[in-house]
């Protein structure tokens, strides 16, 4: 199982939103698309939401619930906390220096 | 229309997740962006190591192209772009000379051989009788 984002290619952004989305609680995939939309104003569409969900499904970053009403709730696992984690510190790094750069400090 | 972009995709991925997608997304407004991310959808899964039916080479080519080629059709209908409906025709003309294509035969040489243990699931051919008994006597249909 690998456990990096950087090979997904083009839905190694849609990951980090949808693992971003998935760090508080569990959701199905609807609420994903949402929370995602409200978030970073993404939409993500059904195809590239359930590809997404499938990568990190096989990649062992998030995990499916038992369904409930045909509405399966997805939850992160801790190696892909861990692994969110660590992008967002990289990203957080990157802004700071950036902003600071931009303003001149 | 949701029910038919869904159905592009491989067998095992729509027992995963289709019924899903139906729920959640079911009764949403399917426009062409929609769709056209659905139909990347089906080729992804298609193309993808974990989804991919175990159906023949050629038969799987032949899908990738088909859906390429309606994804191309609607971006092109839906952008006007000439360029993507030209697209359209030649993966549309691929998919339908990879379906076409004959398979090469892999059993070459076989000859069936009565002795050996792994060739009891085929049927040995009948030998050939030069003097058939008839099905119908002569005359038995004669009134």
């Amino acid at each position: 199982m690998g456990g990096g984002l950087t090979d997904l290619g083009r839905f190694e952004e849609p990951s980090l939103l949808v693992l971003t989305s998935l760090a508080d609680q569990p959701r199905h995939g609807y609420a994903i698309a949402k929370d995602v939309e409200a978030l970073a104003g993404v939409r993500l569409g059904p195809g590239t939401l359930y590809a997404t969900l499938s990568r990190l499904e096989a990649r062992g970053l998030i995990e499916g619930l038992p369904a409930e009403d045909r509405r399966r709730p997805y939850r992160i696992t801790g190696s892909g906390r861990a692994l969110l984690r660590g992008r967002l510190e990289r990203l957080e790094s990157i802004a700071r220096t950036g902003l600071a750069r931009v303003s001149g400090t | 229309m949701i029910r038919f972009l869904l159905a592009l995709y491989p067998r095992e991925w729509r027992r995963r997740y289709a019924a899903e997608v139906l729920t959640h997304f079911g009764c949403e407004r399917i426009g062409p962006r929609e769709a056209i991310d659905l139909l990347n959808g089906a080729l992804d899964a298609h193309l993808h190591p974990q989804w991919r039916h175990r159906g023949r080479r050629r038969h799987r080519l032949a899908a990738a192209l088909a859906l390429l080629a309606a994804a191309a059709l609607l971006a092109g209908v839906a952008g006007h772009a000439p360029a993507l409906l030209a697209l359209a025709l030649a993966a549309a003309l691929l998919g339908a000379i990879a379906l076409a294509s004959r398979r090469r035969q892999r059993s070459r040489g076989w000859r069936w051989d009565p002795d050996d243990p792994a060739a009891g699931a085929r049927v040995p051919r009948k030998p050939y009788d030069p003097d058939p008994e008839p099905l119908l006597a002569v005359g038995q249909l004669r009134r």
